[in-house]
């Protein structure tokens, strides 16, 4: 991109290193570029890189801004001079010999900078600032923990365990309560909302002695809402009947049964001496319909008739005003018990979170929020913040941030602090990039508000240039012309600035496609219930007929069609050339990952190869339950279901009939009856194959860690080739990558402390019992499968495809509801320019709400609906050519409007009605569509065997070494104590070795060995090499008057069946010696451990 | 910094140069040849020691008696001395340390170990730099204030006085440390220099040696010849190879340096040929499974070129370890010299698995995890232990017993779940169960000090029989050894820990530990990089050399880097240019280098490490070509050829007539119904589930205490004739909290489940009344009922069931069934019901079947088919029809729908995730 192309944007301004700047950039804009070209200008300037800190919102895009800087050093370093001045004015940087020379020299100087430049997540600063904290933070040695679902198990568990240690205690008392109330499931969910929201709930907190009275005061406070049963005694204040009996009497003077069969409830509860609840209850039946609003009486002439007109309207007037009383004192009643719930809720909070911060305290653990929280508190606190910025090796001159848009309120606090911290004159540039439409993580406590409220503080404050980027390279201009037309004039994404297409002449179209239909065969079609006609469905000939959704399979398979038409026909761009469409250009979005069993199932009948991004479902893949079962089998063998799941995988490709044959049989258990007909030769060859590497891997299984033991039945059990041949095409390739992933997975759960195959197995069952992020992911796709130049259809969500570009994307199910509000959640509200949020409750049901927090409802159902608009803008922008958009009709639909409408609506004011754009060009001929990757050939290569095993010493060969150390010592007097230890003997050991080399030591005939009166010179474990370089070792080398002596131990005795070979070995001593020492003659003896001694040689 | 006196022989590094060291060697002691046992060599490492003495004798070629050869710090600890001191164990001075921490109440018990640890650390980081903190710890500070550049400052001052406390509290223990004992050996050793020394280092002396080192070989030269041996640094070696690393890898990099660009030009200019081409090369790889291969592939193709002496230098650990896997599946076993640490060795997660147990207090998967485990019980006889392990899981999944030695003896003692256990067996797991609760009391007790600690865990190893096993383990031996070490340095040691405590203890040491598996002798080595140093590899390749990993660490909890260098600590820079001259020496001296990384991990890029990234690109531009090479493609497993898998079709097993089944249940029916191939799992074939033993009660069992609780309420109360509301309720309530009493005491959360049921209550006493008022009179709970239907041939088959509830009328019975659900969700489904008529089937002459929808504000029956008569007769045929069609042969298909298999515990059986249509 030129500057010029990049037309209104003033990149000057983004770029100069001296600014701040704000940028707001539309999808597709190249906020990568400008954020790697900002920090390359930065450099340039003469910023170290550890002077510069860059803040995006995921790794991924960390290590992608970080390679893009690094790419473009490189290429600056070694480009030719013009490209190189051509590469720095696109970036708006001078190109003086003066520059270039700078810029060839930053590529070492970033890459080897210590330290190096920061491109960082926010989490992943602020665990670096917690590693700097003060010590008396008391942060030291803590551990990273999640924050996922198996601990927050873990965690209500020892929380029920603790309140009912101490059952009278108020936070017992109103978990009861709440138990009672709303019940175990909703206390949970409560907890766990709760829980999320931890950071918000600290930050109201601040430091108030009881938080939860706190903000239950507040909510008081805010509706006005007393003690339970405040309201009614209010209602029965003296003198509320005078207006009810005056009501009373227009019904009893009235002629309609209506009005009569009321008069008797209402004159019960007058003079009634019932509870007060059961008086109010009469008293609004007679007012209030059953839903609970004011029934209906209106002035008309037969009322005018009936109790003449002034007493007509005298009743009218009393009705409404005696139902207003009515509804107020029932708004109120609701007001107090959601005020009675909250105290309870909050309590019950505020003493789990206790609960949990004395669990992770225990483990030494800290968590994101912890991190986040914990570094808000160390900013905030002046001498800490300033020792952890002196403690930090980098100093940050320049800060950049990036996707600003998904920063909650809590991260731009910490900022605030972070830049707080600086004295005036050393005050960083602030670099801040981000597009509020593209904000889609309120889930996540993102807070798009804070974009401008950041841009004007840093606008004020760092008089920061404020600019924005409104032309997409991505999106070819009839994409473009459909998201002015989708959001030009939606009051709800305003501002909206008009974009631009720079992708001037790139084909683009984008279609709608009909609403798939639940047709009325369907219904009729049902043969499940029969009962009328007597015949029940034969089991056996008809399968069951799901009530299941015809319309999702129809959109699945119109999808399927409309693909396998488009792949390697339609024509897409590829830089600048065209080529057929891949199925690796293809992107389907999905709101949820709960809906993409059709289409998977579609696209696999089609035979298009696709990948489903659905986190998590590694370990529910079918071969990967496959392996799990083989493994609980071998850690179980008592799981006979467990071994015919194994039996009937491709591992070991056993039929129905293997089975009958085992069922068969009469043996306990089915590993007793496999063995057994395995043993009598009986059974198919796959049974027996099966037979044979179980019993060879259960003994295994005992002892190997669950990588190596995987491993081995990898490789024994010829686990890939197997699945390569057993699976079918369109879901081989995924399979593959799955196994390969069970594999990794065990490698690193094994790379933790403690690796046992039963603990492996439950870590599984863990990891496959939680939902969603916990969950190992599947395997990613080997780069090399066959069909990898092709790739392979994207099913995404449009949270994952964040980032993401695609030249077809196909948004399914667009025609859905946005999702409804959740019962029991905690409601915050966080003003962006606000330092803590102002409020926190919970919400119970939707129909108990009550109307005193409506303002807030309200503003969440706005942001939530901004959301929707935005999931559709990122959506849309992330195909460069095509959008497709499909969904299914009938979806109960409340009064939120659906993209898919959205979408016909801006299709129209385009003036087009299921299409708009271009007719992409198609290839001449339909390329072929991938073929099977075929078994790759076979023949394992001439590979020599390298390396053996050693034997381990036997007992008598370490007794023999032991001894030999003694001698040793002894004869070098050597008095230290317990070496023996350290070499892995014990006392006892070495008492016994002792023994024996104080027989030997004292044996009159060795004696010439050991006393140094007897010899001339003596050296202990002597090393000689032979002519022939090969060195070896000599126990003990004695020289005396007469001759050199060659001396062996051996902790056998004589008779030793070895005998040849050691004398052999002593001779060969012997000659290499006689070598050496020419003077006079050399021998050889060997020593055994009763003190005998066998002389060699001469 | 001071040279040693005596002359350092810089040789180049390369090939030649244990060749040239030995050459030197044999020259400096001609005098003495061939007897060379009075002198002294030391080197770097073992390794390179045995390198060099093979080198010697080469070179020699005649028979030599060998000169001493050892390391430096080994011969040195090792040398006898008298009047030394030992130093102060490092066991001994963690506790110390922790006790000077516990005693100022600074930070939380758990994290004291952990601070312990660092300052030990720092203490031997100073002691070893020899630096001398200042006296007073206001100097201190003041210091601290300098280099960090910051005044008046509480964090800082609390860190300035924590670490000097603690100095000053080792100090005060009156014993030296191991640096300083090291110290002190070294200068006696100097002084009393006696034989010629010669001193092979693998790097510069002063980047090498430790001052204290440095001191020694000159003050060892006053007294004794001494011959220093060293590669010469870069700028001296001249060879090609040093002189295009010296292009890629300037020693400094500043304004003076001409750029990249230029340099490789003038490095192409002087060298027109690469030295590296043919040496190195780079391997990008996708992930970490192709990592592994490519490397493995590389190795293959090595071995195939007849090389055998082959380095992996392991920077990725996990990948290094797929690697060895690898290789071994091809019978090339590579000798490990990085070593494991103990903590993941099978014997240390026994020991902790014993510890978990204890901890846990006896929780059921951490105590199966032990007695699965190899070590335990190793007196029993193999097969004995494990039939009695396995009786004692049935029994704890049967009863569902949760942790407990006790509950476990209950579950044994009571066996459930039919199968018949043979009491030699159950004898035999109710002994190991004892065995193992006299380890627990053991481990049990009261705070005491780590020596009386590791003697418990001995014992209580003892009592559940691994000792002996643990000892003969090549792991569990070392660990044990470990243990014994500590235990006879502490024995003076007196601060009682509680059992946490201690365990934190042990848990460092395991990690800390290290395991070599000496087991294989191979050429191909696996080793960390420093250790490659130098030596004569044909081969090396360097696994995981991506930025992240590639890299140098840099030391320490305590101080950032300004303040290390301020206090002469080793800084990063320090750690980045030994790096740097690691990989130097390796590119050096070894012929053949490849150096593999991931380019992406989790879909985040991963960057080459700069120093294989600058030199990548300094050779594109010098030679026009930047090394990267596609990876060898691994050998692809040859193809099955037995019992060879085909792709899966839908499963439909016919069933031989033998083993069709004769009695099944009502639910067996359902599951026939809705998929015969599910039947045929369970009904034919007989596999289910294992129990699973729950952590806290679920909806089934919140059912199953509903029924009982029922169930006996109204044994006692057939009628409620005779109670009010009040009283009606008061007994239901009362029933019901005697039935959810133990689910209570087992996991308080029952309550929850409780109130929900107790809510119901009032609604549920109405109902009845109802039900009474309309004639109805309770008369049998959990009623069984069974008919024996007739199918061709003459042969028969059972269909059973028990009724939840049986309720006379007038006009006769009613069976009913309860449900935890709402009546609206009950409503949805009633019309494909084959329960209720099934019941009815079973029980001729019942007039009405319903279940009794219990999870609403309401109480509601739900009705099946107005015509129940003809309904369980249809349900009849159709079982019958079914029957008879199985047992003649027809297939049993597996198309279960969707909600069907989604539950399904056959879904491994019937394949159906892999079968497409
Ligand atoms: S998974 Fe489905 S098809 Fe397979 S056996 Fe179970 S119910 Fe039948």
């Amino acid at each position: 991109m030129s500057s010029t192309e990049a037309g209104r944007m003033d990149y000057a301004a983004a770029l100069d290193p001296a600014r701040s700047a704000v940028v707001e950039a539309c999808a597709g804009s190249g906020k990568t570029w400008l954020l790697a070209a900002r920090i390359v200008r930065l450099l340039l300037a003469g910023a170290q890189p550890a002077e510069i800190l860059a803040i995006t919102f995921t790794r991924k895009a960390a290590a992608e801004i970080e390679a893009r800087v690094v790419d473009w050093l490189r290429l600056l370093a070694t480009a030719p001079d013009d490209a190189a001045r051509a590469f720095l004015a696109e970036r708006g940087a001078g190109d003086d010999a003066d520059t270039l020379r700078r810029a060839r020299g930053l590529y070492e100087r970033v890459t080897g900078a210590q330290p190096g430049l920061a491109v960082n997540t926010f989490h992943g600063w602020f665990l670096q600032l917690v590693a700097v904290a003060p010590l008396a933070a008391g942060l030291a040695g803590a551990t990273l923990a999640d924050d996922g679902e198996r601990r927050f198990e873990e965690l209500w568990q020892g929380f029920a365990r603790r309140l009912r240690r101490d059952p009278e205690s108020d936070a017992a008392q109103a978990f009861v309560r709440l138990l009672a109330d709303i019940g175990l499931s909703a206390t949970r969910t409560l907890l766990a909302r709760g829980m999320a929201r931890r950071a918000e709930w600290l930050a109201y907190a601040g430091d108030a002695a009881d938080p939860a009275a706190t903000a239950a005061g507040a909510l008081a406070a805010l509706s006005g809402a007393g003690e339970e049963g405040e309201a009614l005694a209010a209602f029965f204040a003296p003198g509320w009947a005078a207006d009810f009996h005056a009501y009373l009497g227009f019904l009893e003077a009235s002629e309609l049964d209506g009005d009569r069969r009321l008069a008797a409830p209402l004159a019960a509860a007058l003079d009634g001496e019932a509870p007060t609840e059961t008086r109010f209850a009469a008293l609004a039946g007679v007012l209030l319909t059953a839903a609970g609003t004011l029934r209906a009486r209106k002035p008309s002439k037969a009322l005018d008739k009936r109790f003449g007109a002034d007493g007509a309207a005298r009743f009218l007037d009393l009705h409404a005003t005696l139902g207003g009383r009515l509804l107020d004192c029932l708004a109120r009643q609701q007001e107090e018990r959601n005020l009675a719930f909250n105290r309870d809720a909050l309590a019950v909070l505020h003493a789990f979170l206790a609960h949990l911060d004395a669990f992770k305290a225990e483990r030494r653990q800290i968590d994101f929020v912890d991190a986040e929280w914990r570094v808000l508190q160390l900013l905030a606190d002046e001498a800490s913040a300033a020792f952890v910025q002196a403690r930090l090796d980098a100093r940050y001159r320049h800060v950049l941030l990036d996707e600003f848009q998904d920063t909650n309120p809590l991260q731009w606090q910490i900022l605030l602090a972070w830049l707080a911290a600086y004295d005036d004159a050393a005050r960083p540039s602030v670099f801040l990039v981000g597009d509020p439409k593209q904000s889609i993580y309120r889930f996540r406590r993102a807070e798009p508000r804070l974009f401008a409220c950041a841009a004007d503080f840093l606008g004020e404050r760092f008089a920061a240039a404020r600019l924005t980027q409104d032309a997409t390279r991505r999106n070819a201009p009839a994409i473009v012309d459909a998201v002015n037309a989708l959001f030009g004039a939606e009051p709800g994404f305003q501002p909206f600035r008009a974009q631009r297409s720079l992708a001037a002449g790139l084909p683009g179209r984008v279609e709608l496609l009909p609403l798939c239909a639940g047709d009325e065969d369907d219904e009729g079609e049902m043969p499940a219930a029969e009962p009328d006609t007597g015949r029940l469905r034969d089991p056996l000939r008809e399968p069951a007929t799901e009530a299941v959704d015809r319309r999702r399979q129809r959109e699945a398979e119109q999808l399927a069609e409309r693909l396998g038409r488009l792949l390697g026909r339609t024509l897409v761009r590829d830089g600048q050339d065209e080529r057929p469409l891949r199925p690796g250009d293809v992107l389907l979005l999905v709101r949820t990952r709960a809906r993409i069993k059709p289409v998977e199932q579609a696209l696999a009948a089609a035979g298009i190869p696709f990948v489903a991004a659905s986190r998590g479902g590694l370990l529910g893949s079918l071969e990967v339950t496959d392996l799990v079962a083989l493994l609980e089998f071998l850690v179980t063998p008592a799981a006979d279901l467990k071994l015919a799941h194994a039996l009937k995988s491709p591992l070991f490709a056993c039929a129905d009939d293997d089975l009958l044959a085992l069922a068969a049989r009469s043996e306990t258990g089915w590993r007793a009856r496999l063995a057994a007909l395995a043993g009598e030769g009986g059974g198919s060859a796959a049974l027996r194959r099966a037979a044979r590497l179980l019993d060879a891997w259960l003994p295994a299984a005992a002892r190997l860690p669950a990588h190596d033991l995987l491993d081995r039945i990898y490789a024994e059990g010829e686990v890939l080739a197997r699945y390569r041949l057993a699976v079918p095409e369109a879901r081989r390739g995924a399979a593959l990558a799955n196994l390969e992933a069970l594999l990794l997975l065990a490698l690193d759960l094994d790379g933790g402390r403690y690796p046992s195959l039963p603990r492996f197995i439950d870590e599984l069952r863990a990891l496959a019992r939680v939902a969603g992020d916990d969950a190992p992911n599947e395997g990613e796709l080997a780069a090399d499968e066959a069909v990898a130049a092709d790739g392979r259809v994207r099913i995404m969500t449009i949270h994952g495809a964040k980032g993401l570009e695609a030249p077809l994307v196909w948004l399914l199910d667009a025609n859905a509801a946005p999702p409804a509000d959740r019962a029991w959640d905690a409601l915050v509200d966080w003003p962006p320019e606000a330092p803590r949020p102002t409020h926190f409750s919970f919400v119970g049901r939707k129909e108990a709400r009550g109307a005193a927090r409506t303002a807030l409802f309200e503003r969440e159902a706005a942001a939530a609906a901004r959301e929707e608009l935005n999931l559709l803008y990122v959506a849309i922008t992330r195909a460069r050519q095509l959008f497709f958009a499909s969904g299914v009709a009938g979806e109960r639909q409340g009064e939120a409007t659906t993209a898919y409408e959205r979408l016909r609506a801006a299709l129209a004011t385009l003036g087009a009605e299921n299409a708009w754009g271009d007719e992409l060009p198609e290839a001449a001929a339909a390329a072929p569509v991938p073929a099977a990757a075929s078994a790759p050939a076979a023949g394992a290569p001439a590979i020599p065997a390298v390396g053996g095993r050693r034997e381990a010493p036997d007992a008598a060969a370490r007794f023999g070494i032991l001894v030999h150390a003694i001698l040793e010592r002894r004869t070098e007097n050597r008095a230290d104590d317990g070496w023996w230890r350290a070499l892995g003997y014990a006392d006892a050991e070495a008492k016994r070795a002792g023994v024996v080399a104080g027989r030997l030591l004292a044996a009159p005939a060795l004696r010439r060995f050991f006393d140094p009166a007897c010899y001339r010179r003596a050296w202990n474990e002597m090393e000689i090499t032979g002519a022939d370089g090969a060195v070896g070792r000599i126990d003990r080398l004695v020289e005396d008057d007469e001759a050199f002596w060659v001396l062996d131990y051996k902790s056998s005795g004589p008779d030793t069946p070895r005998l040849d070979e050691y004398r052999a070995q002593v001779a060969a001593y012997c000659r290499a010696a006689a070598a050496i020492f020419t003077g006079k003659p050399v021998y050889g003896a060997l020593i055994f451990a009763d003190a005998s001694m066998l002389r060699i040689g001469a | 910094m001071t040279r040693p006196a005596p002359p350092v022989h810089a040789l180049p590094p390369g090939e030649g140069f244990l060749d040239a060291a030995a050459g030197l060697l044999l020259r400096d002691a001609a005098a003495d040849l061939p007897d060379l046992s009075r002198r002294l060599v030391l080197v770097s490492s073992l390794p390179l020691a045995a390198e060099l003495r093979a080198a010697l004798a080469r070179a020699a070629g005649r028979p030599l008696l060998l000169p001493q050869f050892d390391t430096l710090r080994r011969w040195a600890n090792g040398a006898p001395l008298a009047d030394v001191p030992s130093p102060l164990p490092d066991s001994e001075r963690r506790v110390l340390l922790h006790s000077a921490l516990a005693a100022r109440g600074w930070f939380d018990e758990t994290a004291l170990w952990g601070i312990a640890d660092e300052l030990a650390t720092l203490s031997d980081e100073l002691s070893a730099a020899a630096v001398a903190l200042p006296d007073d710890e206001a100097a201190l500070r003041a210091q601290l204030e300098h280099a960090y550049a910051l005044r008046a400052s509480a964090p800082l001052a609390f860190e300035a006085r924590v670490v000097h406390e603690m100095w000053r509290a080792l100090a005060a223990s009156g014993r030296p440390d191991a640096p300083s004992v090291y110290r002190l050996r070294l200068a006696r050793l100097a002084e009393t220099a006696s034989r010629p020394l010669f001193l092979l280092l693998d790097g510069l002396a002063d980047e090498r040696l430790a001052p204290a080192e440095l001191a020694f070989v000159e003050r060892y030269a006053a007294r004794q010849p001494v011959t220093v041996c060293a590669p010469s640094p870069r700028a001296a070696a001249a060879t090609p190879i040093a002189v295009a690393l010296a292009a890629a890898w300037p020693e400094t990099v500043d304004a003076g340096t001409p750029p990249l660009l230029e340099r490789a030009r003038l490095l192409a200019r002087e060298l027109p040929v690469s030295p590296l081409a043919g040496r190195l090369s780079l391997l990008a790889a996708g992930g970490r499974e192709q990592e592994a291969e490519a490397a493995a592939a590389q190795v293959f193709a090595w071995l195939g070129e007849g090389l055998r002496r082959i380095a992996l230098v392991a920077e990725d650990r996990l990948t290094a370890r797929r690697l060895r896997a690898l290789l071994e599946r091809y019978g090339v076993l590579a000798a490990d010299e990085t070593g494991w640490k103990l903590s993941t060795t099978r014997a240390a997660a026994t020991v902790d698995a014993l510890l978990e147990t204890a901890a846990s207090g006896a929780y059921h998967l951490d105590l199966l995890d032990l007695c699965k485990s190899p070590h335990l019980f190793a007196d029993v006889p193999a097969p004995a232990r494990a039939a009695a392990v396995l009786s004692l899981e049935r029994a704890i999944r049967a009863a569902g017993a949760r942790a407990g030695i006790a509950a476990f003896r209950d579950a044994l003692a009571a066996p459930r779940g039919g199968e018949a256990q043979d009491d030699k067996v159950r004898a035999c797991a109710g002994g190991l169960l004892d065995r193992l609760e006299v380890a627990l009391r053991i481990l049990g007790g009261k705070p005491v000090p780590l020596p009386r600690w590791l003697d418990r865990l001995a014992r209580a190893l003892q009592a559940v029989g691994a000792e002996d096993s643990l000892a003969a383990d090549a792991a569990g031996g070392e660990l044990l050894e470990l243990l014994a070490q500590r235990q006879a340095e502490l024995a003076g040691s007196d601060a009682a820990f509680p059992f946490s405590a201690w365990r934190d203890w042990l848990d460092r040491e395991l990690e800390v530990g290290a395991f070599r598996d000496r087991s294989i002798d191979s050429p191909v080595v696996m080793l960390p990089r420093h250790d490659a140093r130098l030596r004569r590899f044909e081969a090396a390749l360097v696994i995981g050399a991506d930025a992240g990993q590639l890299a140098a660490v840099a030391g320490g909890a305590f101080f950032n880097q300004a303040v290390r260098r301020d206090l002469g600590l080793p800084t990063r820079e320090d750690a980045e240019r030994a790096l740097r001259r690691d990989l130097e020496l390796l590119l050096a001296t070894v012929p053949r280098v490849v150096v593999t990384w991931r380019r992406e991990e989790d879909g985040e890029a991963k960057l080459l490490a700069p120093e294989f990234d600058l030199l990548a690109t300094l050779h594109r531009l010098a030679w026009g070509d930047d090394l990267l090479r596609p990876p060898l493609p691994f050998p692809a497993s040859p193809p099955p050829v037995d019992a060879v898998p085909a792709p899966p079709r839908r499963a439909a097993p016919s069933v031989p007539a033998a083993l069709a089944p004769v009695r099944v249940p009502v639910s067996g029916l359902a599951s026939l119904v809705a998929c015969p191939y599910q039947f045929f799992a369970r009904h034919v074939l007989r596999l289910n589930e294992l129990d699973e033993v729950a952590e806290a009660m679920e909806k089934r069992d919140y059912g199953e205490l509903v029924h009982r609780s029922l169930e006996r309420f109204h044994a006692a109360h057939p009628s409620l004739a005779a109670l009010d509301d009040a009283a009606a309720l008061a007994a239901l309530g009362e029933t019901v909290e005697r039935v959810f009493a133990a689910a209570e005491a087992d996991n308080w959360l029952a309550l929850g489940w409780r109130l929900r049921w107790q809510r119901r209550m009032p609604a549920y006493i109405a109902w009845q009344r109802q039900r009474e008022a309309a004639g109805w009179r309770w008369q049998a709970a959990e009623a069984s009922a069974a008919r024996t239907l007739p199918l061709a041939g003459g042969a028969t088959v059972e269909l059973h069931g028990r009724i939840d509830r049986v309720d006379a009328g007038p006009d006769g019975e009613a069976l009913l069934d309860y449900k935890t659900k709402k009546a609206s969700e009950l409503r949805k489904t009633i019309a494909d019901d084959l329960q209720l008529p099934a019941y009815a089937l079973l029980r001729e002459g019942a007039v009405e079947a319903a279940y009794v929808a219990l999870d609403d504000e309401r109480v509601e029956s739900v009705r099946c088919a107005d015509d129940l008569a003809a309904a369980a007769a249809a349900q009849g045929a159709r079982f019958v029809a079914a029957m008879d069609a199985l047992r003649a042969g027809v297939p049993l298909p597996a198309h279960g729908v969707d909600r069907v298999c989604a539950w399904c515990e056959a879904r491994g059986l019937c394949r159906r995730d892999h079968v497409v249509d």
